[in-house]
């Protein structure tokens, strides 16, 4: 199984810089079908979907591989190996945020960017540190994805959820399809959810990015602003977007985001 | 539900009888439509709600023990609610599609 294959890997776009684009948890490259075309005719841009997500190669998950983050990691680098990637600008959605950071500390001839979209290194609130959860709320979410957990999310009105962007993304979105793995997103959600990157910051070597959204709640500004403290030469932007998944609902305001580090 | 399903690892000493479970079955689930719709979701918080004060007997109270399985359940609802709100939003509503591949 090639390492393109497992991934899904496309590439599209005019350009010679590299955009690699990585999507979150519970989700897959369509993703970024919303932002995709701003940088189609500047750069040439490679989407992935992760073992368990979209199209990519069941087969290939190994549990044990896929413990960590260091497994997704793996797969990134070996992604730009295989396609002989250089001076790439990451950008990572949420919990690949910290898997593009963890790539770049570990191999810095690859990455030369990096832009993180509602990034979290540690998702639990401890101590001075507010994550946005506390471990009950993180617990609860691992007992309900042990139950039928899609289908009972499709299930609740967004309403009765409080959900922040819900019911606009719900009625907006009918040309976005994110497949995902029930049982591999089980898996990928404890090791997202209960992973904790906080002393990676300090070791990013490469510019970045953090785009934050005014009103998050799996990664609010609380979260965000402790990325850019502590990362060093990171640029922090707060949109006026609310919600987690910025470039699916307030793709322009992001691009421009985008555009405005990129120039 | 049914009440086998607790006694699964009975006690002989447990506070969380039959008689209880039979009693105040109804205002619970009551309490959990209250909150979510009635279906899937319901009927498992419901059944988790007995389940926890079973395997709590300890601290399950003999006295107003209808008041903490109201407890219970409210709390139950909630944190089911939380948690996929959380799943919803690190999907952004996006519709999903399962599809039937055979997992390792």
């Amino acid at each position: 199984m090639s390492v393109l294959k497992r991934n899904n890997i496309n590439i599209i776009g005019e350009g010679t810089k590299v955009l690699l684009l990585a999507h979150g948890f519970g989700c897959d490259q369509n993703a970024w079908n919303r932002m995709k075309n701003f940088f189609t005719q500047d750069y040439k841009l490679v989407l992935l979907d992760f073992v368990g997500a979209g199209k990519s190669d069941i087969a290939s998950y190994n549990p044990q591989k896929y413990s960590s983050l260091d497994g997704y990691v793996e797969d990134i680098i070996e992604i730009c190996d295989s396609l002989a990637l250089k001076d790439v600008i990451f950008i990572g959605h949420s919990v690949s945020c910290m898997i593009g950071a963890l790539a770049s500390i570990r191999r810095t001839d690859i990455f030369e960017k990096l832009i993180f979209i509602g990034p979290s290194p540690c998702y639990i609130s401890s101590g001075d540190y507010n994550g946005g959860f506390d471990q009950e709320a993180i617990d609860s979410l691992l007992e309900v994805m042990e139950e039928d957990y899609i289908t009972w999310a499709r299930s609740i009105a967004p309403a009765i959820m409080n959900s922040q962007n819900g019911n606009e993304l719900t009625g907006e979105l009918t040309d976005s399809f994110c497949a995902i793995d029930p049982v591999i997103a089980k898996q990928f959600a404890r090791v997202t959810f209960l992973s904790d990157n906080r002393k990676d910051l300090p070791l990013i070597n490469v510019e970045s990015l953090t785009i934050q959204c005014s009103n998050d709640m799996i990664a609010p500004l609380s979260v965000g602003k402790y990325v850019h403290e502590n990362t060093p030469k990171n640029t922090l932007t707060v949109l006026e977007a609310n919600g987690h998944c910025p470039h699916m609902s307030h793709p322009n305001e992001t691009v421009n985001a985008i555009f405005s580090f990129l120039r | 539900m049914k009440m086998d399903k607790i006694q699964e690892n009975k006690d002989n000493s447990s506070r969380l009888t039959t008689e209880i479970y039979d009693l105040y079955s109804p205002p619970v689930y009551g309490k959990i439509l209250s909150i979510v719709p009635e279906g899937p979701i319901a009927d498992t918080i419901f059944e988790k709600v007995f389940v926890s004060a079973y395997t709590n007997n300890k601290t399950f109270p003999i006295r107003s023990p209808l008041m903490s399985l109201i407890d219970i359940a409210h709390e139950k609802t909630h944190r089911t609610l939380k948690a996929l709100e959380i799943f919803n939003e690190c999907c952004s509503g996006a519709t999903i599609s399962i599809e039937k591949k055979s997992s390792t």
